[in-house]
Formats: structure tokens, C-alpha cells, sequence
């Protein structure tokens, strides 16, 4: 049975005959199941038909090649966003995340300038970039082979993205949101979407979570404590009198955007709806979390504490009841508010969860 | 808030930082050394990892609690803070990589700058299974350790080398100091309770002699 799951995958030359899931990362323990639901067969088949129902509504959303895509967007924005929150379709998913990135629009307006970047150009941050390449979702089928195409493509993409911007060169982390995108995309298409998301092509841009001084991760660490002291006030305090502050265990979630270490499942969720509503939906996942395991938080001192926020249980992850709590908690004027108020207390940053006035593409176009 | 059955004891609780270039095999020291395990297929460490081990050190009980860095610098925003309270340091290069040994002096900089200023800091030349590919030669970064008054060895996380010496080194001389500190202190108690109620101590001036919380940030 499980040997059949493999070759239905496809993957070329498989290192190991153990077996992997459906996104094709090999499986740790055959115990657990896939988000920790076990359907029996006719609900299976009950699934499978939604699905199709729904990747048909998609098809006719989006229009062939995605002509009708911001004709739909401008009409019926709502029920984009519904759809989204829902799932994207996994068979339309690396399509329509370009869609909602903006990084389509990108990619059309730049020919040949990914190709420019990977093979002419050189960067100081090459040996950076191969060193983390292994230890990028080294239990991923497509990123385990050495110097495979898997491997290939990620570098590439680092690469290029370091001398497109060398400001931002390549931090660690973003191995991990390049190596996401490109179980969805092609190289150039997820070159095109790193770009649109750090320089911030439809929301703001990210590049500070990365630039010298980390200091959008910063901004949102603060950001995130005090919605924790605030909506979650009995956790706030057990957090301060245990001394756990948000860089022990959130710094990931933003850095990565939940791709790090989450399921990946849910990270795939989560990107559906950070793609077209932004960082937002990280603090509003974040805080669903520790609502979730809220009572037992509570009673955790410090050390069980630190690993129980680094790891949560199986049914707190379950996209399909978190999800559903994370959208249920308004913050957006909230977040805007801290914002200020740290600017305030250190200063505004340059370059960092700002929308830039300069153009997208300044190494671009002096190159 | 009470403490629970499960809850072990310990005499003394020393916060301990792994720190050092990124790819030299922190995460995996710490590994080894808290749950004997080592990962080939290990990710590169973003932001702080934590960990910890009770263990017998010159016949007392003694708690470690590590934190493991990221090793790239520019992640130094974030976690040069979690050296403040460190009793000890593990500064670790790759034997294999020259270039994570020259970036010693970086650190200790960077522990100069950010850390207490009696912490005990390890040299660990980390990789020794990778025998062909040598590249640091241990007498050069024994002398160099001696030179710099830190403690040094080479170990091996894969092949469980001298993982648990280079812990129990540490956390030995960190013993020393303490109880050589609390013998001289004004108030011995107290800063035993301290530490009994698990809060670490600092080794620094005398204004900072207990009670600095193990984690807190500004």
C-alpha cells in the first residue's frame, strides 16, 4: 500500500523506501495521518467530489491563463477572499498564489532578468546559500537529493535573489520560503513572488525581516506580546512571570511565514491567505494558537512552557478548526496602533514594513 | 504555583549559549548531548533553540540549560540578547572550515560586548570525524585558546566524541566559580535559594550576584 502511494508520486529516483505523504515529504512516524484525520472510504469519495466542485469554481474565477482574475477580484473581492480562507485548490495553488501576489505581473514586465541574475551575475553570498541548501526541508523528496533539481533550483533562486537585492543578500529563512514556493512554481515564477513579497508588491513589504537588525521581526515580536498581553491577558502574565518573551518561539513564525517547522498542510493554508491579506493573518494564526492551548499554557512553568510553544499538539493544528479561530480575531487596527507606538518608542525604520516609494526594481534597471 | 511530582531536583541551574558560525554543528552538539541523538538531516536553526540536561557535576546536580543560536550574523540582533545571564559559553567552529575558526575572535567579541564579563567560554573544534578534511590544526587553536584564557576541545556530535566531556568541562568550571563566589559572598544563603528556586545567577560584578532571570530580554 504504501509502496503504491509512492509510485502515484512519481518522484523520480527515491532515496529511502520509506514512504511519503501526499506533499511528498517523507513520512517520520507511519503512525500518524495525515492532519491527524482518518476518513473512511465513502467520506474519502464524498471529499473528492467537493474538490472537483471547487477547483471548477476556481477554473471559472480565475478564466483561462487568469484573464478574468482581476476583472472577478475588482467585482466580487469577498468572495475572493472567502474562497481563499477556504483552501486554494492544490492543483491551482502555485497559479493563483502568483495571481494574488502580484508576482505574475512582476515576471511579465521583467523578461530575461531572472536568467540575468542566476547566470551571469555572482554574489558574495553563494557559499551562505550552498552551505544551508541540505538543510533546507531536508526531509522533503525534492529537496533531498543531492545536488538534484530540487536542490538546483533553491540555490538558484537564492542566488538570484541576493544579487537582485544585496542589501538583503541571503539571510537563512528565506531558503524556506523560496524552497515552499517551489513545490508550486517554477524557479523563475518563485524568484518573481520572493520579490513581490519582500519588496511588496500588493501588501508590505517583508525585506525587513531580513535586513541588518532584523527590525521588522523585531517590530512584530513587539507587536505580538502586547496582543498577547491584551487578548490573552492570563497567558500574558504567566509568560512575564516565566519569563518567556515572543523571540523564543514567534521569531520563526514570521521569519518563515509558519513554514519552518508547521505541518505542512497548514502552511499551506496559512500562505493561501498571507498571500492576499498579508502578514496579518501570522499574529492572527499565532494568537489562535495560544488561545487554543490556552488552559494548558497556563500551567506550564518555564521549560515545559518554551516546548510546548515550539510544540503544539496535532489537533491544535488542524487547519480546518484553527483557521476558523484565527479569522475570528480583529486586529488591523490594533496591529496599525503598536506599529506607531514602536515606531515612536524606536524610531522609524527605513525600509522595513513601510511601503517603499522607490520602485520595485532599482538593481534592476541600473544593471 | 506549585511543583509538580514529575518535576526533578537540581542544586544548581547554569544557563549556558551555544554560539558560533552557522553550519559548524551546534544544533547537533546540543542534540547529542540532551538526547544522545545526532540528525544529518538537521535544519538550519532560525532564531533560538532551547534544550536542557541534568546531570552530576563534582557530586552536586546540576541543571543545564542551553541555548542554541543561529549562526549567521546577521541573526546577532536577536540572539546576542540571550547572552545576558549566561554563566557559560560553548564557541564552536568547524575543524573542516578555517574560516569558522578565524571568526573566533568575532565572538569572543561579541561575547565581550554582550555577555557578563566573568562568563566561561569553550573553545569546541567541532567535526573530528571528518578526519580527510582537517583543515584547523589542534595545536593551533590550543594556543590560541591559551592565549585567550578559554578551555578547549575537539569533538565529534556524530560520533558522540567528547560531547559530554565538553559539558561536563564547562559545567565544572562554572561550579568552581560559583560555589568559590558564594563562599565569598556577603550572602550565601540567598544566593543559594536562588538558585535552588531556579532562577540563574550571574558571575559578574557584585551588583549583579543572583536573581537575573533566565531569559528576560528588554
Amino acid at each position: 500500500m504504501e509502496k503504491k502511494r509512492i509510485d502515484d508520486y512519481e518522484p523520480g529516483p527515491v532515496p529511502s523506501p520509506r514512504g511519503l505523504d501526499r506533499f511528498g515529504f517523507i513520512k517520520q512516524d507511519a503512525n500518524t495521518s495525515e492532519g491527524g484525520v482518518k476518513t473512511s472510504r465513502s467520506a474519502h469519495e464524498h471529499e473528492r467530489i467537493k474538490e472537483g466542485r471547487r477547483v471548477r469554481k476556481w477554473r471559472k474565477m480565475i478564466g483561462v491563463g487568469g484573464s478574468d482574475w482581476k476583472h472577478y477580484l475588482r467585482r466580487k473581492p469577498y468572495v475572493v477572499k472567502r474562497r481563499i480562507r477556504k483552501g486554494i485548490p492544490d492543483c491551482l495553488r502555485g497559479f493563483v498564489w502568483q495571481l494574488i501576489s502580484g508576482s505574475r505581473d512582476l515576471l511579465l514586465m521583467n523578461p530575461g532578468v531572472y536568467e540575468q541574475l542566476v547566470i551571469y551575475e555572482t554574489s558574495a553570498s553563494e557559499l551562505d546559500i550552498i552551505r544551508d541548501i541540505s538543510r533546507t526541508f531536508p526531509s522533503h523528496v525534492f529537496f533531498q537529493q543531492r545536488h538534484g533539481p530540487g536542490q538546483r533550483s533553491l540555490y538558484n533562486v537564492l542566488k538570484a535573489y541576493s544579487v537582485f537585492d544585496r542589501d538583503v543578500g541571503y539571510v537563512q529563512g528565506m531558503g524556506f520560503l523560496a524552497g515552499l514556493l517551489l513545490l508550486y512554481m517554477s524557479e523563475e515564477d518563485a524568484f518573481w513572488l520572493l520579490v513581490a513579497l519582500l519588496k511588496g508588491a500588493v501588501h508590505a513589504p517583508m525585506e525587513g525581516l531580513y535586513l541588518t537588525g532584523l527590525p521588522l521581526v523585531q517590530q512584530y515580536l513587539f507587536q505580538f506580546e502586547r496582543l498577547v498581553r491584551e487578548r490573552l491577558p492570563k497567558l500574558g502574565e504567566h509568560f512575564s512571570e516565566e519569563c518567556i518573551n515572543p523571540s523564543m518561539y514567534a521569531s520563526q513564525w514570521f521569519i518563515t511565514v509558519f513554514s519552518y517547522s508547521f505541518p505542512f498542510h497548514l502552511a499551506l493554508r496559512i500562505w493561501d491567505v498571507f498571500l492576499y491579506e498579508g502578514v496579518k493573518i501570522v499574529f492572527k494564526v499565532g494568537l489562535a494558537l495560544l488561545m487554543y492551548c490556552h488552559d494548558d499554557l497556563v500551567k506550564l512553568p518555564f521549560e515545559k512552557l518554551i516546548h510546548a510553544l515550539k510544540n503544539f499538539p496535532e489537533d491544535a493544528m488542524n487547519p480546518d478548526t484553527l483557521l476558523p479561530l484565527a479569522y475570528s480575531i480583529k486586529i488591523t487596527k490594533r496591529l496599525e496602533e503598536l506599529k506607531e507606538e514602536y515606531e515612536k518608542k524606536n524610531g522609524k525604520m527605513s525600509r522595513s514594513g513601510e511601503h517603499s516609494k522607490k520602485p520595485i526594481l532599482p538593481s534592476i534597471h541600473s544593471n | 504555583m506549585s511543583r509538580r511530582g514529575g518535576e526533578e531536583e537540581y542544586d544548581y541551574l547554569f544557563k549556558v549559549v551555544l554560539i558560533g558560525d552557522s553550519g559548524v554543528g551546534k544544533s547537533n552538539l546540543l542534540s547529542r548531548f540532551t538526547r544522545n541523538e545526532f540528525c544529518l538531516e538537521s535544519k538550519s536553526t532560525i532564531g533560538v533553540e532551547f534544550a536542557t540536561r541534568t546531570l552530576q557535576v563534582e557530586g552536586k546536580t546540576v541543571k543545564a540549560q542551553i541555548w542554541d543560536t543561529a549562526g549567521q550574523e546577521r541573526y546577532r540582533a536577536i540572539t546576542s540578547a540571550y547572552y545576558r545571564g549566561a554563566l557559560g559559553a560553548l564557541l564552536v567552529y568547524d575543524v573542516t572550515k578555517p574560516t569558522t575558526f578565524d571568526n573566533v575572535q568575532r565572538w569572543l567579541k561579541e561575547l565581550r560586548d554582550h555577555a557578563d564579563a566573568n562568563i566561561v567560554i569553550m573553545l569546541i573544534g567541532n567535526k573530528t570525524d571528518l578526519k580527510h578534511l582537517r583543515a584547523v590544526a589542534t595545536e593551533d587553536a590550543q594556543s590560541y585558546a591559551e592565549k585567550e584564557g578559554l578551555s578547549f576541545i575537539e569533538t565529534s556530535a556524530l560520533e558522540a566524541t567528547n560531547v559530554e566531556k565538553a559539558f561536563q568541562t564547562i559545567l565544572g568550571e562554572i561550579y568552581r566559580i560559583i560555589s568559590k563566589k558564594s563562599l565569598s559572598s556577603n550572602e550565601p544563603a540567598a544566593t543559594a535559594a536562588n538558585i535552588k528556586e531556579g532562577k540563574t545567577i550571574t558571575v559578574g560584578g557584585s551588583e549583579t550576584t543572583n536573581t537575573t532571570k533566565p531569559c528576560c530580554t528588554s
